[in-house]
């Protein structure tokens, strides 16, 4: 039995299975309206659930937005992280996300990132004005902004904490099917090990078997 | 033998818990888990039981960062008791720092305990580990059975060994937690004498064990009652 498989490090591609997860993260993402995004350990998005923003197709067609997009979502996924706290990002065009760990044992495995949802602190002045940075029709702007969600702190730190701990289950709950699987595979190896070793042994038999099987074998 | 990895920052300690079947292997960590406190404890993983009965092994991982930044991870693990699952037995036991060996106090489990204390002998040579030399502490559980070897005859038959001997009642959590720091000491101790540890990483046992335990510890702790014998590592326990 190999000793590194009792306690292996996994990668969440490993132990998120989306097939049966999915539907659930899916499902969530619709009640909460709001768009949810995962990312494994080495920044690759591995699950979308949500829908196009208007707004954000707005400010990406503009000369500066797809630069500052990419910036947002850099700042997402460079954003330190500690145990399960969720840390709350602004981008340049008023919008907020929700960035939280997806951990294992201790391990960070990825993050899930809600969002975009509007800033409560941002009147129509400000947006009119950072409309006019973009240089968006303002009445467009601020229509588009506000078709997104809205959540108070309180709700929003709830639901961080809800999809949080929806992961750590998911995930714990995968790792240890996933060992005890690669533990079970290991016995049966041992057990073919064991029998091909006792079939060898007979098979070498007593003088008289041997020669027995020697005039078989010239017989063939 | 305790793992360092420099480029992470992390050092982890593997202590196994070892004994005959139905000794309290899983309930001692069942207990320890309800204890620790929360921000440094991880999840119980239980591996498959069939009626109570550890088929591969349960784990569960503590993590503590020194303030200089290091990450100090102590894994303990329990082995299947029962004789069919050796092969599991000696796999778990690669590559650990120390070991509490789970005595069932009852008399009539005397011969298991033999059996699996030689068994944790063999294994042990198997991995490359020393039998002389690795920590062991004994916990003497079930203490609250009837028909148990009396506290008198530990101390006569392990006083003079290099084993400290606890007592404990596993499901009531009494005595497990001054088992886990006694070997906890014991394996940091020999560390510390190995890589000079805690002048290199700026560990401090105090502040680690201070910070894994829960009030609830705090306020149960009691040394005094639960050790029945120090062996030759009194020092180091006190």
């Amino acid at each position: 039995m190999n000793e590194l498989e009792l306690d292996r490090r996994f990668s969440l591609n490993e132990l998120l299975d989306l097939g049966s997860s999915g539907e659930v993260i899916r499902a969530l993402a619709e009640i909460v309206r709001t768009n949810l995004r995962v990312f494994d350990g080495q920044g690759q998005e591995v699950f979308f659930a949500g829908e196009v923003i208007n707004l954000c197709e707005l400010i990406k067609a503009t000369e500066a937005g797809d630069r500052l997009c990419q910036g947002v979502r850099e700042k997402l996924l460079a954003q330190q992280l500690t145990e399960s706290s969720a840390v709350q990002i602004q981008s340049a065009c008023g919008l907020k996300y929700t960035v939280f760990p997806i951990r294992y044992q201790f391990e960070s495995l990825g993050r899930v990132v809600l969002g975009p949802y509007q800033d409560q602190g941002i009147d129509n002045a400000k947006l009119e004005q950072l409309a006019t940075k973009f240089r968006i029709d303002p009445q467009k702007f601020i229509q588009n902004y506000h078709q997104l969600p809205e959540f108070s702190p309180e709700y929003l730190k709830k639901l961080a904490r809800f999809i949080s701990k929806f992961f750590d289950a998911f995930v714990f709950i995968n790792a240890k099917r996933l060992v005890t699987t690669v533990m079970h595979l290991e016995q049966i190896m041992q057990s073919r090990d064991r029998i091909f070793k006792e079939m060898e042994k007979e098979a070498k038999g007593t003088p008289e078997d041997k020669k027995e099987i020697e005039k078989l074998k010239n017989m063939f | 033998m305790v793992q360092m990895n420099l480029e992470l920052r992390e050092v982890t300690v593997k202590i196994v818990y070892y004994g005959p079947a139905l000794s309290g292997k899983t309930t001692n960590l069942q207990a320890l888990h309800r204890l620790f406190d929360s921000h440094h404890r991880g999840k119980m993983m239980s591996l498959e039981t069939q009626l109570d009965r550890t088929l591969f092994f349960d784990l569960l991982p503590l993590q503590y960062q020194t303030p200089s930044g290091l990450k100090v991870k102590v894994k303990l693990f329990t082995v299947p008791g029962q004789v069919i699952h050796n092969e599991t037995r000696r796999a778990v036991l690669a590559g650990a720092d120390a070991v509490i060996f789970v005595a069932d106090s009852q008399r009539s489990q005397a011969l298991s305990n033999s059996l699996s204390f030689k068994n944790l002998k063999e294994n042990l040579k198997s991995n490359n580990l020393d039998f002389e030399s690795i920590p062991i502490v004994i916990q003497f559980n079930k203490r609250d059975l009837e028909d148990i070897k009396p506290v008198e005859e530990i101390k006569r038959d392990w006083g003079a060994t290099r084993f400290p001997c606890f007592l404990s009642v596993a499901p009531q959590e009494k005595g497990v937690y001054e088992t886990f720091e006694a070997v906890v000491k014991m394996a940091f101790v020999l560390i510390n004498q190995k890589y000079d540890f805690n002048r290199k990483f700026g560990f401090n046992l105090h502040d680690f064990l201070k910070a894994i335990k829960s009030e609830k510890i705090n306020q149960m702790i009691d040394f005094k009652k639960y050790l029945a014998t120090t062996g030759s590592s009194m020092e180091i326990i006190k």
